[in-house]
């Protein structure tokens, strides 16, 4: 096997470990938050985004719906961060073009979340 | 929007549902998802776009870390298009917002009968299209190891790939072409991801097969791996309009995710064209049920 074989085999297993990361730290969060909200009844806050340390600071009281909110920012976290371990992984290997195709994707996520969040 | 108990596990086995139909049919689901949480369970439009849009990022994310482990999904060609893709849906997700719910069911029951028609029309397209295919390098070795991959980095090119076929027993070359027609059809798949919360697989897949010259296996992995990052691109402008429902998102993709493994195991003993065009006219009967509310003007 070549040595960019064993590169390229690296990255896909990075990339595969990101992806699977995310989708059990996100699937527990879900879980765990649903089973909350549905054993404590409370008023729904609304669908206001709330900022990211009130998130974490009801999340650790055991609040579902911040457990869920957490575990959704966490799903669509993933991709993103997948997006990020190939731009690094091609950088690493010399692959510069696709290293900045990659780069550019996350450029466009980041206007993304600023038009959404902004 | 309040939640109860029993809607939750409601959208939980709806999320179920569309998880087994998806893999059995070799769809995300959205195109069954978005109907069901908006006809069946009275769920505003634009809840269950965005509803849908976040369980596409998990089935993705699940059957992508697959694809990428196996080397069917082309990580290089994926990414270039994700620029496509990515523009696509942050336009699909800003116009969505523009719209009133009644046109957004319109145009969802538009898409709907173009992807009613490929679904019925499946495999058999596909397969006469196959024999057309790229050279491989089909090689036997018999042992059950996975033999060593032939050394042509010059035969595919940059964005070409090369991967292991169980079903061929051999390792299968390509080469990418006509790439720019390529992102021209990835912006327009984005765009309806972002608009519709579906993956566009169903428009993507194709394509790569067809313009790009991409062997099937490697399209269907290729176009899973990007719908991912597509649809966060639209998923975090739902979200920042407060469009994304915590509960239902949640059960919805947790009955996904279920129901998508469940489906796979379910794959092996159903499926054909039979199913696949039962689901092809039932997606023409829902388009059509959407068209009747927007003319009579009852969406919510």
């Amino acid at each position: 096997m070549k040595p960019e074989d064993d590169e390229t085999h690296r990255l896909q297993r990075w990339v595969h470990r990101s992806l699977l990361a995310g989708l059990v730290l996100s699937g527990l969060l879900l879980a765990l938050g649903l089973a909350a909200a549905t054993r404590v009844s409370r008023p729904e806050d609304g669908q206001t985004p709330q900022p990211m340390r009130a998130l974490v600071e009801s999340a650790a009281r055991g609040e579902g719906e911040a457990l869920m909110t957490l575990g959704l920012l966490a799903l669509m976290a993933t991709p993103v961060i997948r997006v990020g371990v190939l731009a690094a992984g091609w950088s690493v290997e010399g692959e510069l073009r696709f290293a900045a195709v990659a780069a550019a994707v996350l450029i466009l996520l980041g206007a993304s979340l600023f038009l959404g969040m902004g | 929007m309040t939640t109860s108990l029993e809607t939750v596990l409601i959208v939980l086995a709806a999320g179920a549902a569309t998880g087994v139909i998806g893999a059995v049919l070799g769809t995300g689901g959205g195109v069954f998802l978005v109907p069901l949480l908006v006809l069946a369970l009275g769920v505003p439009m634009h809840y269950a776009v965005a509803t849908s849009i976040v369980t596409v990022i998990a089935t993705s994310s699940a059957v992508a870390s697959t694809n990428v482990e196996r080397g069917t999904a082309n990580m290089r060609l994926g990414m270039t298009l994700e620029l496509g893709t990515t523009l696509g849906a942050i336009a699909g997700g800003l116009t969505a917002a523009w719209l009133a719910p009644r046109a957004l069911e319109a145009v969802f029951a538009a898409v709907l009968l173009p992807t009613a028609y490929l679904m019925w029309k499946g495999r058999a397209s596909e397969s006469a299209i196959a024999e057309q295919n790229l050279p491989s390098d089909a090689s036997n070795h018999g042992d059950g190891a996975l033999p060593a991959a032939p050394h042509d980095g010059h035969a595919v090119g940059a964005l070409g790939a090369r991967y292991h076929d169980e079903s061929e027993g051999g390792w299968v070359s390509y080469r990418v072409e006509r790439l720019p027609a390529a992102l021209g059809i990835s912006f327009f798949a984005g765009n309806l991801s972002g608009l519709l919360g579906i993956g566009g697989g169903v428009f993507k897949v194709p394509a790569l097969h067809l313009v790009c010259n991409v062997p099937m296996k490697a399209a269907a992995a290729t176009s899973n791996f990007m719908i991912g990052v597509t649809a966060v691109a639209s998923a975090v402008l739902y979200y920042g309009r407060g469009q994304i429902h915590p509960h239902i998102t949640a059960a919805a993709v947790l009955g996904v995710l279920g129901g998508s493994a469940a489906g796979s195991i379910v794959n092996r003993y159903v499926g054909g064209r039979a199913v696949r065009r039962l689901f092809a006219a039932l997606l023409v009967a829902v388009a059509a049920q959407m068209f009747f509310r927007t003319l009579r003007g009852a969406a919510p």
